[in-house]
This record gives C-alpha cells, sequence and structure tokens, in this order.
C-alpha cells in the first residue's frame, strides 16, 4: 500500500472517529487543526487504525508522532 | 434485542452511537458517580450510550482521574454536592503495580494496607452518603508471576497479594450491606489476561484494559446499577425439544431423544441441570412446547435421565398455538412483566417470531453446537441480583398454588365465596431483621403494585426499623395452599399529627385478595392509635405502575391537583375511614 492509499483509508478512520465527514486528511495536519482532537480521541484513532490496518504500533513510535504525514509513515512501516 | 450480546459491545459502535442518542426525555434517571484511579472518560461514554439503551438515563459525576481519596475526604467534595444513589470505585492493576513497587521493601501488609485502604474508603462514603450504594470493582489479575506457581506461597509477591486483596474486598462486603463487588477480575479471566491488559493504553492514555473489553466492564455496571431498579429476570419460558433434550419427543418417542448417557445426551443433562440450579435460586421455569401435551410430558414422568421434573415448571405449555400466544398466557399466569422473561428456543422461526411480537422478550440466541448454551447465557449475565431471600426457592411453588386456586375460583360463585373458603391469615408487623432481606428485594423487584418506587436499600430498611419517626410495616400472607411469605411493605412516617404513607409496595400475585385493604385498615388503625388526624399518602406515576394510580381514590381519599411529573397527594381525615370488610384472620 503506498502512502496515497493509506491516506484514503486513514481520512475514513477520521471520519469514522470524528463522527466528521467534512474532514481532509494532509500531512502536515495536527491535532490543532481538529475540532475535538482530544487526548481520548487520539487514543481511538491509534486503536482503529491498529484494528483497519491489522497492525500494532509501538509504544515509542506512538508517542513520537508529530502530525498526520509521520503516522502515514508509521503506517506503511508497520504494515507486513 | 438486547444488550449482552457480543456483537452489541463493539467499542466503536457504541461510541458512534453515543453521539446520536435520541431524546431520553421520560425516561428514568439514575444518578452515579464514578471514582477511578484510571483514566474513564470512554467509560464515562459508553456507561451514558448503554443505559440510554436500557431506556434510562444515567446523571453521572465523573470525578478527576486518581482522585479517590479527595472526593471521599473532603465533605465539601462535587461527589457528595451531586449527591449520587450509586458510587462507582473501581481500580486498576497497572496503577496498583506502581504503588507496590513504590514500596521500600515488598511487604506481607501490601494487601492488608492495600484493602483497609478501600474499607476506610466505604466507610468515609456511607457516613457522608448513607443512603447511597457502593459498587466496589475488583482487581483483574497481573500477568507476572516473580516465582511462578509458587507464587501462591510468597505472601510478598504481587501476584499473590491482588489474589489476598480481590479475596479480603469479597470477605469484607459480606458485612457492608450496601456495598456490592463489580467482578473485574471475572470479566478479564473471562477474555483472558492477554486479550484484557494493554500496558501501551496504559502508558498512553491511563486506560483501565484494551479498549475492544470497555464495553464489557460498562455493560457489568449497568448490570448491577439496574437490578436495584427491579430490572430483573423472573422466568425463563423453555422450549423443549432440542432445548432441554436432543431430538423430538414426538417422532424419536422416549428410548430415542437424547439426554444422559445416549449419544450427545449429556450436554441437554448440564442444560437441565443449571435451569434446575436458577429454580432453586428463584428464577421461575415455564415449558413452551409445540407438542401434544401428552408427549411433551411424557418424558419427564418416564425417562429415567430426565434432571427436571414436571413439578420444577411453574406453568407448562405445550398445544399446537403459536409461542407468541403462548408467551402471553405464561406473562398472565404469572403475572409479570414481558421485560422479566427470557425465551430459549433453538428454532430461530420462533425466537425471531417472539423477537418481533414481544420486544421486551429477552431472546437469546441459540448456539450451532448447544454445547455452547450455558456459556453463551453465563456470558449475557441475565440473572444479576442483590439479595438472597428464602422464599426463592419455593416461588415455583408458590405459583403452581396459584393456579389452583384459580381453579377455586372458577368453583365458586362469587369472588366473597372463594375468598372466604382461601383460610386466609395475614400477618402484619413492623421490620424486623428476620425479614429485612427479603424486604429489600420486594423493594428492589416491585414495579406495578408501587405507589413511590422509592427504592430503599436494605440498610435504609434496617434504619427505619429502629427509627420511631417511622412505623416501617411489611405483611405475610398464607392460605390453605401456601405460604406467600412477605407480599406487601408498608412505610408510615409520623409528623405530628399526621401519618404520611411514604412508600406502599404490594406483591402481584396477591392481587384480588383483600391484602390492600386489611393493609388499609391497619394503616388507619395504627394512625388513630398514634393520635393522628389525617393521613397522607402519594402516588409517583412510573412507565408500570399505572395500575395503582387510583389506589386511594378507592378509599376515598382526596387527592391534590399533580405535580409536573404527574405525582399526586392524597390525604384523608383519619375518622372519616370507614373499615373494608376482609376475609382473613390475623395474626400477630
Amino acid at each position: 500500500m503506498n502512502a496515497d492509499q493509506i491516506r484514503t483509508q486513514l481520512n475514513l478512520i477520521f471520519r469514522d472517529v470524528f463522527d466528521d465527514d467534512s474532514i481532509q486528511v494532509h500531512d502536515q495536519m495536527t491535532a490543532r487543526d481538529v475540532d475535538n482532537w482530544d487526548s481520548l480521541t487520539h487514543i481511538n484513532l491509534i486503536v482503529a487504525s491498529e484494528k483497519k490496518f491489522g497492525v500494532s504500533f509501538s509504544t515509542k513510535d506512538i508517542v513520537r508522532l508529530k502530525n498526520v504525514g509521520d503516522f502515514i509513515q508509521l503506517i506503511q512501516k508497520s504494515l507486513p | 434485542m438486547q444488550n449482552g450480546h457480543s456483537a452489541e459491545l463493539d467499542y466503536f459502535d457504541l461510541m458512534k452511537k453515543s453521539r446520536k442518542l435520541s431524546s431520553s426525555e421520560g425516561f428514568p434517571v439514575v444518578r452515579a458517580a464514578i471514582l477511578a484511579d484510571f483514566a474513564t472518560q470512554q467509560l464515562a461514554i459508553l456507561l451514558k450510550t448503554l443505559f440510554h439503551s436500557k431506556g434510562v438515563n444515567l446523571e453521572l459525576y465523573e470525578a478527576e482521574y486518581d482522585s479517590i481519596t479527595h472526593e471521599v475526604l473532603d465533605a465539601q467534595s462535587g461527589l457528595y454536592a451531586f449527591k449520587p444513589e450509586q458510587v462507582i470505585i473501581m481500580h486498576s492493576v497497572m496503577k496498583l503495580r506502581q504503588e507496590f513497587h513504590e514500596q521500600e521493601d515488598p511487604t506481607d501488609s501490601f494487601a492488608s494496607i492495600t484493602s483497609e485502604k478501600i474499607f476506610h474508603v466505604w466507610d468515609l462514603v456511607t457516613k457522608n452518603l448513607p443512603d447511597a450504594i457502593i459498587i466496589q470493582g475488583n482487581y483483574s489479575l497481573p500477568h507476572e508471576r516473580l516465582y511462578g506457581n509458587f507464587d501462591q506461597k510468597v505472601k510478598a509477591t504481587f501476584y499473590r497479594s491482588v489474589l489476598t486483596i480481590n479475596h479480603l474486598i469479597m470477605e469484607k462486603a459480606l458485612a457492608h450491606k450496601n456495598v456490592f463487588i463489580h467482578d473485574v477480575q471475572y470479566l478479564a479471566s473471562y477474555a483472558g489476561l492477554k486479550e484484557w491488559h494493554d500496558e501501551k493504553l496504559w502508558l498512553l492514555s491511563k486506560s483501565l484494559c484494551a479498549l475492544e473489553h470497555l464495553p464489557r466492564v460498562a455493560q457489568n455496571l449497568v448490570d448491577i446499577s439496574l437490578s436495584f431498579r427491579g430490572r430483573c429476570i423472573k422466568c425463563v419460558v423453555l422450549d423443549l425439544d432440542n432445548t432441554l433434550w436432543g431430538g423430538v419427543i414426538g417422532e424419536d418417542g422416549l428410548e430415542g431423544i437424547k439426554i444422559g448417557d445416549l449419544d450427545e445426551g449429556e450436554i441437554y443433562t448440564k442444560i437441565q441441570q443449571y435451569f434446575r440450579a436458577l429454580k432453586r435460586r428463584g428464577i421461575v421455569l415455564a415449558a413452551c412446547s409445540k407438542n401434544d401435551a401428552h408427549n411433551a410430558l411424557l418424558p419427564f414422568q418416564k425417562h429415567p435421565d430426565m434432571v427436571l421434573n414436571e413439578k420444577d415448571f411453574a406453568v407448562f405449555v405445550a398445544n399446537w398455538n403459536n409461542k407468541v400466544e403462548n408467551i402471553k398466557t405464561i406473562q398472565q399466569t404469572l403475572n409479570i412483566g414481558f421485560d422479566s422473561m427470557v425465551f430459549i428456543d433453538d428454532d430461530p422461526f420462533e425466537r425471531n417470531l417472539v423477537r418481533q411480537h414481544l420486544p421486551e422478550v429477552v431472546v437469546p440466541e441459540f448456539p450451532a453446537d448447544p454445547v455452547s448454551l450455558l456459556r453463551l447465557l453465563s456470558e449475557m449475565n441475565l440473572f444479576e441480583s442483590n439479595a438472597v431471600a428464602k422464599e426463592d426457592a419455593g416461588r415455583t411453588e408458590f405459583y403452581q398454588a396459584e393456579s389452583q386456586r384459580q381453579s377455586l375460583r372458577e368453583q365458586h360463585a362469587s369472588i366473597d365465596d372463594y375468598l372466604k373458603s382461601l383460610d386466609m391469615t395475614m400477618k402484619i408487623a413492623r421490620f424486623d431483621s428476620f425479614y429485612l432481606p427479603r424486604i429489600a428485594q420486594l423493594i428492589q423487584r416491585s414495579n406495578q403494585f408501587n405507589l413511590m418506587t422509592r427504592r430503599f436499600s436494605e440498610a435504609q430498611c434496617e434504619q427505619m426499623a429502629s427509627d420511631h419517626a417511622y412505623l416501617p410495616l411489611y405483611a405475610t400472607l398464607k392460605d390453605k395452599f401456601s405460604d406467600s411469605g412477605l407480599i406487601s411493605v408498608v412505610v408510615m412516617r409520623w409528623e405530628g399529627r399526621v401519618a404520611f404513607v411514604e412508600e406502599w409496595i404490594m406483591s402481584c400475585r396477591v392481587l384480588y385478595r383483600g391484602v390492600e385493604d386489611q393493609m388499609m385498615n391497619a394503616v388507619f388503625r395504627y394512625a388513630s392509635e398514634h393520635g393522628c388526624t389525617k393521613v397522607v399518602g402519594q402516588y409517583h406515576p412510573t412507565a408500570k405502575n399505572r395500575m395503582v394510580e387510583h389506589f386511594y381514590g378507592r378509599y376515598a381519599f382526596t387527592p391534590s391537583a399533580p405535580a409536573p411529573d404527574g405525582a399526586v397527594v392524597w390525604e384523608k381525615e383519619v375518622t372519616s375511614y370507614v373499615s373494608k370488610a376482609t376475609y382473613m384472620k390475623n395474626e400477630r
């Protein structure tokens, strides 16, 4: 799966978790850009993504995430 | 459909649902507080959502993360100001592990110190919120064992400490009538510790467990909480063929059905044993089978391996009518709500028919392999309860006596003749310690003949029993067919020369026998003896107690204008009361 394909999938997860169909994720996006992106929804995003992509992120990688671009890279790296 | 099925406890589905809850207007309210040493935001959302799907509006006080001590010590805390009816206290084993390792030296006393802290919290909550019940979560077990299996014998290990703490909580709760255990240890071991714990989520967000299991924690709390609102299962309606035995009695015959040693018969032996145990603890069984009555009864009368017998069923219906009609008949005979019935049938057609026409009846799926039926039922936790009463075991016999009474009623020309022929004896007395558990149970369970639906706890009942501002009365009834045990509770309170009736409950099993007339006579007699001039009662409407809306009217009380919530205050001068004729002896 390439970065664009992951971004498309991730967008669906974001829309689902935030219950907002207008969300359009981009690489520079951070928690400041999305209403309701708090620690609770952050965890929901991580766990929903792990489930959807069938992967498990390490704690160390999760705490280092800076923006959506990092997240896409992490998913790509974690995929088998 | 009901909660409890795994499919309905999907974390993300529930999160989504939580944002689209329909209006909870008119829902009964539960006021609860949650105090925990882990982050409770997700749990709070799940609780709200699951209560909502049970038609209950949860008003929740969510304490700050890890603020249990602060909330309970400070008399001015938000917890006490909120005045919850239920206080949920929960702990994470991850947090406990941290505390364990912060000790200078691991000691034997860690378990007792930790549990004493918990008991101190109970004492403080009880002191500040004397009417509240406490729902205390225990610990999931840790996965690490310092000495392996030998941990069981080494007191200072973390694993043994957690086992001990859970044990101490369980023992101590026996002596605290207002404390109930939220058995997280069971939930976690059922799911499997490997799946339950999520160290990563603990580090990132102080989550109790993996998110996928959190709905189970919330559902368990809802089950406990609603058991105090009379939401409990009273009757299991059982199909027979391929449910209580393998095969079809009408076709396979007595020697062909599978039970006991024959082929997979042991599956059904176990199923019958389980339902017999339920019957013994007070859940009423009813049979509902598409069969000739003769055929349906045959195995119970003749098969040597049958565990259940005919007498274990309060109602036995075998005919060719559709099951929806038969369940209605059973419901009327037992005089209970559809929402207190479970229907178990291997036939998907019958299950769907019942779900469609009687949506309140709980209809579990029936597994393709009946060997897993009992596990599925355990997982649904259908029979949550908060008291054990001695009459529980005799409930089936009670309903059987009731159907004998019905046939007697048909033989008598007038209702008065019939009532006389019953040889009834009624006892009315002040609450005493012997009846307290049964009184508390009647208060929790009664929904229909319940004037105010005030759910006094056993501890509150105990208080009223010794408080002379109150005259809390219970009544028992027996007749020539059976001893019905405790059947009514009326709480009177004295204020000057007015006798207030603070609650009036009667078991619907004894409707139309004059119990309420006898009780009303007693209320006015006591009021008069106490020098009162007036008796004042109230009716508070709920979704289920319409049958007593005009109860006081039948005794010529004068109603007030209804309050906005529909509550009506009724009053009557003591001198204007005319005693009702009844047909029972008094036992003092």
